[in-house]
């Protein structure tokens, strides 16, 4: 340990500088981490008031009493509803309180109240910075993407190592461990994939296979930055690793060294996909929703002048994005709704949406239908046919 | 029984061991402390008290907040003797205040059983679990 850090942990810095650098010490101990890395930018799940309760709460506020303050820019994920539209949304009154006072909690520590699962598109952050970072698919990005290095950190330790400013050297903090063990080859089906644009259903394949371990992915083509992410956010609900290396995407492979044949080859075949999206055949009748990942700005416009370019939506549409996405942008297209500082995955959406869905995300398939909702999984292209009455 | 450290305090209850891993999040009732998850052998159980034996937890991260909820609350495992100490529970028992230690195997302890009355202590240097 540095001194600074020494100090810290003894509570030189206050005492809520030293419960988070306890914390991070412990986590990087029991890890076998050598010593900490100083991080760049922390980002923080897991504030929805109703998954942490009234303790949660209690414990945030009494550690912005205590001083404690963000030590490196922060930004945090959606919570339950949308700040302006939490009466459309018909969520509980005890709920909208709670929430605030969360949210209050985290500015006085002084994160930015962003809450958007998307930090990647709005913060700086380069390849080899060091991050704190929780959400699985934003931890994906940052890594496979931006050639960042962040673990897939739960909520409450990013929260702990955005006080501290550090996190413990281990795991995809270190150059060794984001060496690949597979190679994914989805080159068989290359353009039949690219035709159907199953893009969501390629990435719950990627999850179930890659688990834990760092896959070289080959004969993907994703076309921009929003493909990618929809992808990515796919693998991280099946998988739990916090690394893909897409060749033509990611930074990674032109830095890293490691030999191609010792990895063990996985070629991908049609029914890899079909078996997928076989568990999300969903129901009749269904709302559609997009937007898990959070819409960019330059989706939600694509979105938007399709819909109105095809005789605008016959069936309901109900989008998420951040509240950087959705700003001085006119949205009056009728049966389409857009939701900002929330998602489907952490609202009530059975309040404002039904139980029946059919959705373009396959990370938002997957947790939707784990939490007993009838979905059914398509691609973009498809979703957007089936809001304004072209096929099924 | 002798361990290594990760939370320090002391810690007496009854015994309560599982082979399999818990999802606190979702699979315990964070007011009342009783395991929710189904399929789960100690489903039904309480944690109040107890000497939580167990592999390790699983799922979501916010699960280190239902150990704080337990603790506030009273109804908390007294102590927590694991094999790994994965994030969910060491960020949970530091903020929980929950003595917890590290054991290598947890193959005596489950030959034992649930019901003995025994007595955990961690400190900065060593950790050792009593029976009484």
């Amino acid at each position: 340990m540095t001194r600074e850090e020494e100090l810290a942990l003894e509570g030189y810095y206050g005492e809520a500088r030293a419960i988070a650098m306890k914390v991070v010490v412990k986590v990087a101990e029991v890890s076998g981490a050598e010593r900490l890395v100083p991080v760049k930018h922390a980002h923080i799940s897991g504030i929805s008031f109703k998954n942490i309760g009234e303790e949660g709460l209690e414990f945030l506020e009494s550690l912005a009493s205590k001083g404690a303050r963000f030590a490196v820019p922060t930004t945090v994920n959606p919570g339950a509803f949308d700040l302006e539209r939490r009466v459309e949304m018909k969520v509980d009154e005890g709920v909208v309180r709670g929430q605030f006072r969360v949210l209050d909690a985290l500015r006085r520590m002084g994160a930015k109240i962003s809450l958007s699962c998307t930090p990647y598109l709005y913060e700086m952050i380069s390849f080899r910075d060091h991050l704190a970072w929780s959400e699985s698919n934003a931890v994906l990005y940052a890594n496979s993407v931006v050639g960042a290095m962040t673990n897939r950190d739960g909520g409450p330790l990013a929260l702990f190592e955005a006080i501290s400013g550090r996190a413990p050297l281990s795991g995809l903090h270190l150059e060794e461990n984001r060496v690949p063990s597979l190679l994914l080859d989805f080159s068989g089906i290359r353009s039949r994939l690219l035709e159907s644009g199953l893009i969501g259903a390629a990435g719950l394949v990627t999850g179930r296979i890659t688990g834990s371990y760092v896959s070289l992915v080959r004969g993907l083509d994703l076309k921009n930055e929003d493909e990618v992410k929809l992808y990515l956010a796919a693998v991280g609900a099946t998988g739990s690793t916090g690394l893909v290396l897409i060749e033509g995407v990611s930074p990674d492979l032109k830095h890293l060294r490691f030999s191609e044949h010792e990895l063990e080859r996985i070629t991908l075949d049609w029914s890899a996909l079909t078996a997928e999206l076989e568990r999300y055949s969903g129901a009749g009748d269904a709302v559609a929703v997009a937007g898990c990942p959070h819409m960019s700005r330059r989706e939600l416009a694509e979105i938007l002048e399709w819909v109105r370019r095809h005789g605008g939506a016959k069936r309901r549409l109900v989008l998420f994005a951040s509240r950087a996405a959705v700003e001085g942008l006119v949205l009056n297209e009728p049966n389409v709704e857009v939701y900002a500082d929330t998602c489907m995955v952490v609202s009530d959406l059975s309040r404002y949406a039904g139980r029946s869905v059919v959705t373009d995300s396959g990370k938002a398939a997957f947790y939707l239908a784990s939490q007993g909702y009838a979905v059914r999984l398509v691609s973009r292209g498809e979703l957007l046919k089936y809001v304004v009455g072209e096929g099924g | 029984m002798e361990g290594k450290p990760v939370v320090e305090g002391v810690a007496r209850g009854e015994l309560l061991v599982t082979r399999e891993p818990l999802a606190f999040f979702g699979g315990v009732d964070p007011l009342t402390g009783v395991v929710l998850e189904h399929g789960h052998e100690l489903r039904g159980r309480r944690l109040s008290g107890k000497l939580l034996v167990l592999p390790h937890s699983r799922g979501s991260t916010v699960g280190s907040y239902t150990l704080l909820r337990l603790a506030r609350r009273g109804v908390a495992p007294s102590g927590i003797i694991a094999q790994k100490g994965d994030e969910v529970l060491v960020v949970g028992c530091i903020i929980a205040g929950i003595p917890m230690m590290l054991v290598p195997s947890l193959q005596e302890l489950y030959e034992l059983g649930n019901g003995r009355i025994a007595e955990l202590r961690v400190h900065r240097d060593g950790a050792v679990l009593e029976l009484l």
